[in-house]
């Protein structure tokens, strides 16, 4: 099915002050990309105060809907008919609405939402009006509470949208306005939703994934790569680096006591995380840590990564429980992808007894005179890097190509 | 390069090699067709036919046909004979994939399962018992691809058609046809698969001995080819270059089971000074083509991780089953406790395999065990 007309209701963006402009801006280029990634036909964009409308003569097809409700800034988005300033006209539209439909809702309510003042009826008015005849016309009771089927009227400028639905998108503030941050991935269920939460607040992420090899196997690479594209979707486009880590892992294994294994590997990873960072020009890093769900997250052991850490550590799950976190998968797209078994962090490695509350002594002085520095600066030249655009497309490039090419960190902006 | 996993698959022989070269570019025709290049090639086949039957001194009671591979061949078998209701199957759990998903498909929750003891041979008393006066078919592996170990078929069949007349035995040959002797000459073998690509012949061509005078329902139908049994248009340049592979694997044979069984030997007992390596199916007799090792306490999958990255290659589990996670039922049905399933490795050598391949997998296997045994030490 094809819309003409998207309406698209912004979302926090309007709380904005002075700096609403921007915000706007930055929503509006993330916007077009997108749809114009995924629709080869023209479109007209214009805004209209909090509203911004997407128009086609061909229409917009469902995976640009989905696409749009995947862009963080939006808070929902109705596709609609456009129809002129005549209540006539409405009726047509919401005549061929009822027409082409093969079950009719039970209730039904208008809403009208006027932001040309000048029109000569009320907001009241008009859902009184179409309301009364759409029950005298189709039989069908009005119900203003729960209605199963709600009719919105926009009275927009010189023109009314009429749709009959509004779906919910994710909201929060346009990928690109609160800077740049590098997120840890792991194959789990936290790592992608806290990355997801990153998005919704409008962070330009750069994805990195720690690739144990080999003692772990290539499989997982499918698995991350996968779970990259569907983050990508709430992105402006991915990149991830994938950062050959089973020698680091070795190195900190026969070094450490064997206890602190676990707690050293992800130390280590915050360091590389934050080398990375210094190239890419992002300010934080973010995990999908959540208190206490894993011996490596009680306090005292999130202490040693943070303390390993230049940037702040991002945490967002870090108050969510499992269940919660494994709805939120669900609801993203990466559940099934998380739930696929893989050799993860390698139960070779894995101590008995790992520490739980790690010595902040030990964590700071380990390493030391052992070359760690040179090892994660070799380690990320050999990374392979996987992009993907708005179309999910994938491409790959070396790091050594990528960091020899001398690109502007990206800071992103934030204000 | 080291290539140790031959039992997963052969490069070509040098001969066949040569001869595919050639035939691949000129005996394009079909054998099929009714003009002089069809019917010169179709002879050229028969004669393939008929030394294939020679190799095995089969000429006389069976027939051979050609098809794209054994597990075409025991595909074929298991599904096209036509069996009475009652009639039972037997194949054991330890068997490849293309033996046991067929034989479960045809017989359900009937099917039997052949026993091993504890050195992962057949259990001979207890598939006798078995089998006592029942009717059906038995399948039986003639060397079992993942152990290495040799089932001692002539004898054996015997033994069967004598308290089971009427019970169909088919062997899968894949691994053992033309490195090991074999006379299906009055022998209670009633058929018997074999494979192109594990015998340094090309892939997508394999072959079925069957007795004269079963009947089979064929699988694909079409143009009547292989009489009736099995349609599609014959891989004439495979098949003559298999022709030249096997001609060259009977002509060797006993040369090269020597140097072979040298060479594995001597595998085995530098293996033995290592505590925690075990050859758990040396007891039986096996083929000396393929060695099944145990490394305690360490993952196969980092072991086959670490001898990739020198370039040294060999296998953890049958290709078709690589895919699964977990546990193995063939090892399972080979008596290999649960719990030490992923520390199997298997090892396969080619005539080809030297002396110097195997110090150089020695030294890296034996470095990398130390270093992974030392890493989890603790457990």
């Amino acid at each position: 099915m094809s819309y003409a007309s998207v309406v698209v209701n912004l979302d926090e963006i309007w709380l904005k002050g002075l700096n609403r402009k921007f915000y706007i801006k930055v929503l509006r280029k993330n916007i077009r990309k997108t749809v114009a990634a995924l629709s080869s036909a023209d479109f007209q964009y214009h805004a209209e105060g909090p509203k911004h409308i997407l128009e086609s003569e061909q229409g917009f097809s469902n995976e640009v809907i989905e696409a749009l409700i995947k862009i963080p800034g939006i808070n929902s988005v109705s596709p609609s008919e456009k129809v002129g300033l005549d209540l006539e006209e409405v009726r047509q539209s919401i005549s061929r609405y009822f027409n082409g439909q093969e079950e009719m809702p039970k209730t039904f309510r208008i809403t009208t939402k006027r932001s040309n003042k000048k029109f000569p009826l009320t907001s009241m008015e008009v859902d009184r009006q179409i309301g009364g005849w759409v029950k005298a016309e189709f039989g069908i009771p009005p119900r203003m509470v729960n209605p199963d089927l709600t009719i919105t009227l926009r009275i927009i400028e010189d023109s009314i949208y009429v749709s009959t639905q509004t779906i919910k998108a994710v909201g929060g503030l346009p990928v690109g306005t609160s800077g740049h941050v590098v997120c840890m991935l792991s194959g789990g269920f936290d790592s992608p939703v806290a990355s997801y939460l990153l998005s919704k607040r409008g962070t330009d992420q750069t994805f990195v994934f720690f690739h144990a090899y080999p003692y772990v196997g290539e499989e997982v690479l499918d698995k991350i790569s996968e779970l990259t594209r569907v983050l990508s979707q709430y992105q402006r486009f991915a990149k991830l680096f994938i950062v050959p880590f089973g020698e680091i892992q070795k190195k900190i294994a026969d070094h450490c006591k064997p206890d602190y294994r676990t707690v050293l590997f992800r130390k280590y990873m915050v360091k590389t995380a934050n080398q990375l960072a210094e190239k890419v020009g992002a300010q934080a890093i973010v995990t999908g840590d959540a208190l206490s769900q894993v011996s490596s997250q009680t306090l005292e052991n999130m202490a040693a990564m943070d303390q390993a850490s230049d940037r702040p550590i991002l945490r967002p799950l870090i108050g969510y429980n499992k269940v919660e976190i494994i709805d939120l998968s669900r609801q993203i797209g990466t559940h099934d992808i998380s739930v696929q078994p893989h050799d993860d962090a390698c139960s070779l490695f894995a101590p008995k007894h790992p520490v739980i509350r790690a010595d902040q002594r030990y964590c700071a002085k380990f390493g030391e005179n052992l070359g760690f520095d040179e090892s994660i600066e070799k380690a990320l030249w050999q990374s392979q890097l996987v992009y993907f655009n708005k179309t999910g497309e994938r491409n790959e490039e070396s790091a050594e190509a990528y960091f020899a090419k001398g690109k502007r960190p990206n800071k992103g902006v934030s204000l | 390069m080291i290539y140790l996993d031959f039992a997963a698959s052969t490069p070509m022989v040098a001969e066949a090699q040569a001869v595919l070269t050639v035939t691949s570019k000129v005996d394009f025709a079909n054998p099929s067709s009714a003009h002089k290049l069809g019917k010169n090639l179709m002879k050229r086949l028969d004669e393939v036919r008929a030394d294939f039957l020679q190799s095995v001194n089969a000429d006389k009671e069976y027939q051979f046909y050609f098809t794209s591979s054994a597990t075409e061949s025991n595909n074929l078998v298991i599904q096209g004979l036509t069996l009475p209701a009652e009639a039972d199957y037997f194949c054991s759990q330890a068997d490849h994939p293309s033996v046991t998903a067929p034989m479960g498909f045809v017989a359900r929750e009937t099917l039997n399962k052949i026993e091993h003891n504890s050195s992962g041979q057949v259990d001979r008393e207890t598939l006798l018992n078995q089998v006592c006066g029942k009717s059906g078919i038995v399948v039986l592996s003639h060397i079992n691809n993942i152990s290495g170990i040799r089932t001692p078929i002539k004898e054996l069949s015997a033994q069967i058609k004598e308290i089971a007349p009427k019970m169909h035995i088919h062997i899968d040959g894949a691994q053992a046809f033309s490195k090991f002797p074999l006379s299906l000459l009055e022998s209670g073998i009633d058929s018997y698969a074999v494979s192109g690509h594990k015998m340094g012949g090309p892939k997508g061509v394999g072959g079925l001995f069957l007795r004269k005078g079963i009947a089979l329902r064929p699988m694909i139908l079409g143009g009547g080819h292989e009489q009736g049994l099995r349609a599609s248009t014959l891989n004439a340049p495979a098949l003559l270059a298999w022709n030249e592979a096997m001609e060259a694997g009977f002509r060797n044979q006993e040369r090269h089971f020597q140097s072979v069984s040298e060479l594995k030997n001597k595998l085995v007992s530098e293996l033995q000074d290592m505590d925690e390596v075990e050859a758990p199916f040396s007891r039986s007799e096996s083929s000396p083509y393929i060695l099944g090792l145990l490394v305690k306490g360490v993952s196969s999958d980092i072991v086959l991780r670490h001898l990739e990255m020198s370039d040294i290659y060999i296998s953890s589990s049958s290709a078709c089953s690589s895919r699964k996670k977990g546990d193995s039922p063939v090892l399972a049905a080979l008596n290999v406790p649960k719990q030490r399933h992923k520390e199997y490795l298997r090892i396969s050598f080619g005539s080809t395999s030297s002396e110097e391949e195997l110090e150089k997998f020695l030294s890296v296997f034996k470095q990398t065990v130390a270093e992974l045994r030392q890493l989890g030490g603790r457990k």
